[in-house]
């Protein structure tokens, strides 16, 4: 007649599947070769003459502690907090290199503008300079008859060059995230969501920066003229083209995550 | 001769050893591994399988999973590689062995 005390075997397992914080292909086989072993040890200790729930806690005593068997698992599967941690850290420095290259970009868009629309539409900016800063400017632009249109021929410039700069390192710093995520997918870790969060937060940053660029670009030619216009305009432009892709990605990949509920999940290994 | 690659801990050529002889689950390994060893090696049974797993991710044993016994195992077996690495491990093993048993019998 079976009494009412819990299974020491199904406890065990119990206590070690919530112990293990491995991707969870190596959870079941871990949790499987664990089973067939504990019972394999009950059975041929029952055959021996044991009872049944004697051979069950003796079975548990020899395979060793839930914290034992959990160590050594993470040891060689690798711990699932970290590897969090790790997808997290390269999906935001992608997305900090991504926002690098954009403005980089922008850079590009605003030598056009430049080219186009003349320094005035992207550098005259309606501000008021020191002295100090006055001399500087008309040393850098001897050619020019003002402070005003000095420090107009400098900001036109560095709207390009700094910006142009930007998305070069952003450029590099996109090649190692990319290095790293290439290195961490070759190990296995593939966090489910991490991405599709990331293409979140990419909307949302391009989607608030297009609209701040924008709306001072509008600002600005309502209340000044043309003038300086393309400083905003080129920004706002490639922070509303980034914005589109990111939202369809952020929309695609959160839509069934949140429909089937919030739970933490990984993606099967590669 | 330097080994094919260094196998980290005795527990590792052991347990390569006991699969060379042949494909094992991990409960016929342990048992295996207690009853050539006399009752020397005798570790908790449970960490044998992360070892496994670690020999497995470094090319020395393959597995697959097997329902012919009525339960669902996991049976491991040496590759060409894990060969390699179990012959050039034990010849190491038993010059250190040998090395070992030269300086005690001096000092004995």
């Amino acid at each position: 007649m079976r009494t009412n005390e819990p299974e020491p075997i199904e406890v065990y397992l119990d206590e070690l599947l919530l112990s293990l914080r491995v991707p969870p292909r190596q959870a079941r086989r871990i949790l499987a070769e664990a089973e067939a072993h504990l019972r394999d040890t009950a059975e041929a200790l029952s055959s021996a003459g044991m009872g049944p729930l004697d051979a069950e806690r003796e079975a548990v005593r020899r395979h060793g502690s839930v914290d034992e068997v959990a160590s050594s698992c993470h040891a060689v599967h690798g711990h699932l907090p970290l590897q969090v941690a790790a997808s997290a850290g390269q999906a935001l420095l992608c997305l900090a290199a991504l926002a690098l290259v954009a403005i980089g970009v922008s850079g590009g868009v605003a030598a056009l503008m430049n080219a186009a629309g003349g320094a005035h539409f992207v550098g005259a900016l309606p501000a008021t300079y020191s002295r100090s800063v006055c001399s500087s400017y008309l040393h850098l632009h001897p050619s020019a008859t003002s402070c005003q249109q000095a420090a107009m021929l400098e900001t036109a410039q560095d709207a390009v060059a700094l910006r142009v700069l930007t998305g070069a390192v952003g450029i590099v710093i996109l090649g190692a995230a990319l290095a790293w995520r290439r290195q961490l997918r070759g190990r296995g870790v593939r966090i489910a969501g991490i991405d599709e969060a990331a293409a979140g937060v990419a909307a949302v940053g391009f989607g608030g920066a297009a609209v701040l660029l924008l709306g001072q670009a509008v600002d600005l030619a309502v209340q000044h003229g043309s003038g300086g216009v393309g400083w905003y305009l080129s920004g706002g432009v490639i922070a509303l083209a980034a914005f589109v892709p990111s939202a369809v990605l952020a929309y695609r990949g959160l839509r069934p995550i949140v429909a089937r509920g919030l739970r933490p999940s990984l993606a099967a290994p590669a | 001769m330097r080994p094919v690659q260094h196998l980290s801990g005795s527990l590792d050529l052991l347990l390569l050893s006991v699969i060379q002889r042949r494909p094992a689950h991990g409960y016929a390994v342990i048992s295996a591994l207690r009853d050539q060893s006399a009752g020397a090696f005798d570790l908790p049974e449970g960490t044998v399988y992360p070892a496994l797993h670690k020999l497995e991710k470094q090319g020395f044993v393959a597995s697959a999973w097997d329902t012919s016994a009525g339960r669902r195992r996991r049976v491991y077996s040496l590759t060409a590689h894990g060969q390699k690495a179990l012959a050039a491990e034990r010849d190491a093993w038993f010059r250190f062995n040998a090395g070992v048993h030269s300086v005690l019998g001096f000092s004995a």
